[in-house]
């Protein structure tokens, strides 16, 4: 079993086995590309918390089926359809879920990343604008007259 | 500071796929940065979904502000392909707003479109006495249209008479176009809606008949219409009865008429 290192934006140095690196499409690349590697892989946009999270996670995972390239479709479709597992792996701050979100976009993640994107689409659902700024801390820059415009102009689109 | 705005663009718009349309609208009514990213993915939605209740209320909704560059940017884009039926127009002379119908009218809306049963954009708005919409569609459509048959060749002018629009039979008369002394499968002219309509005596004036239950024989619409404009009351000439010639022509009619 080959294992590889990686080093993350705040120097810490992570072993971890290279099947689950390889979750990572930019890893996978990138070990295809230079061959049996010795050093650290440095991945500069995340930190070891993130990075530790995100390891986790691929190692949950992976036994999966690799994601098709077009297979994205189907699955955000079904926006409420998070296994139990990835529910609780994602039952964090939302600075380490948004910074999550953020790695799987940088290691080319993609099924952690529609995880994470339908977890925050979940915590939208439901919620009127004000809800949705109060949950992510947004600041309402309309005018009162602005946001009665775009009331009506949205009105056709709310549930009757 | 707010986690979600840190993230870029293209990690909004994948979000908002995951949201449904009332969410993905509420999200967009946020902020101005997320109004500015999300409004076109909206319109986006509706026409990749291809949902035809979302789709109709867009684009009426666009018609109803008078967005017209919004209107034929979803037309352009398909989306009589999944909404309308085929009948947008007719769809929404029977639901919308004044403002909404002539907004898609004004977009370029199909203005001939028909129902299975053959009832066109005119005959419908007539037949509700949506009088603007009635005089908008005059002046787009072609002759043809104007006479447009439906339901047992019951035209425009017979609907209008028979809900009692007054305006909207004067309209029609008005316009060199309509053949007033059309008859329906049943024989039955103008008048005879105008009575059961109660607009029997704006008819007549508009005529300048007696108000028969038919038109007179002989009397076409232009010399009708001039006799009106010179102030000469045109006498009522005596006709057969509908049921007789009917008699003559399909003895199985004879049977459905004696009902009525």
């Amino acid at each position: 079993m080959s294992e590889i290192k990686l080093l993350s934006s705040d120097q810490a140095t992570i072993t971890v086995e290279k099947s689950v690196a390889e979750r990572s499409i930019l890893i996978k690349n990138m070990l295809e590309d230079v061959g049996e590697v010795t050093e650290a892989i440095p991945i500069p946009n995340v930190n070891e918390n993130v990075l530790k999270k995100v390891i986790e996670w691929c190692e949950h995972h992976k036994g999966d089926p690799p994601a098709q390239a077009d297979d994205d479709s189907d699955s955000r479709k079904k926006s409420s359809d998070i296994d139990e597992w990835d529910q609780k792996f994602m039952q964090v701050d939302q600075e380490m879920l948004f910074e999550i979100i953020l790695a799987a976009n940088y290691l080319d993640i993609k099924p952690l990343l529609d995880v994470g994107c339908k977890t925050v689409a979940n915590m939208i659902k439901g919620k009127s604008p004000e809800e949705i700024r109060k949950t992510f801390n947004i600041q309402n820059d309309f005018t009162p007259e602005e946001e009665e415009q775009i009331r009506r102009e949205n009105e056709w689109a709310e549930d009757r | 500071m707010s986690h979600l705005l840190t993230l870029p663009p293209e990690l909004h718009i994948l979000i908002s796929s995951h949201l449904p349309v009332p969410d993905l609208s509420r999200l967009s009514r946020v902020n101005t940065y997320l109004k500015t990213l999300l409004t076109p993915t909206l319109t986006s939605k509706i026409l990749t979904t291809r949902s035809p209740t979302y789709g109709r209320r867009l684009l009426y909704s666009a018609a109803g502000r008078n967005n017209v560059q919004l209107i034929q940017n979803l037309l352009s884009r398909g989306i009589l392909s999944f909404v309308g039926s085929g009948a947008l127009l007719n769809d929404a002379i029977l639901t919308e707003s004044d403002e909404t119908v002539l907004g898609l009218i004004e977009a370029g809306v199909d203005v001939t479109t028909r129902y299975p049963n053959g009832e066109a954009p005119l005959l419908l708005a007539a037949e509700r006495g949506r009088i603007r919409i009635v005089r908008e569609l005059l002046g787009r459509v072609g002759d043809s249209e104007v006479n447009v048959n439906a339901r047992g060749k019951r035209s425009a002018v017979m609907m209008a008479a028979l809900g009692g629009w007054v305006e909207v039979v004067k309209l029609l008369v008005q316009d060199r176009r309509t053949k007033v002394r059309a008859r329906d499968d049943f024989g039955r002219d103008v008048f005879w809606y105008a009575r059961l309509g109660g607009c029997i005596d704006v008819l007549q004036r508009l005529l300048g008949t007696g108000g028969g239950c038919f038109c007179m024989k002989g009397v076409g619409n232009e010399r009708i219409r001039e006799g009106v404009e010179m102030g000469v009351e045109v006498k009522e000439s005596p006709r057969p009865h509908a049921k007789d010639r009917w008699r003559k022509k399909d003895p199985s009619a004879v049977k459905f008429t004696s009902g009525m």
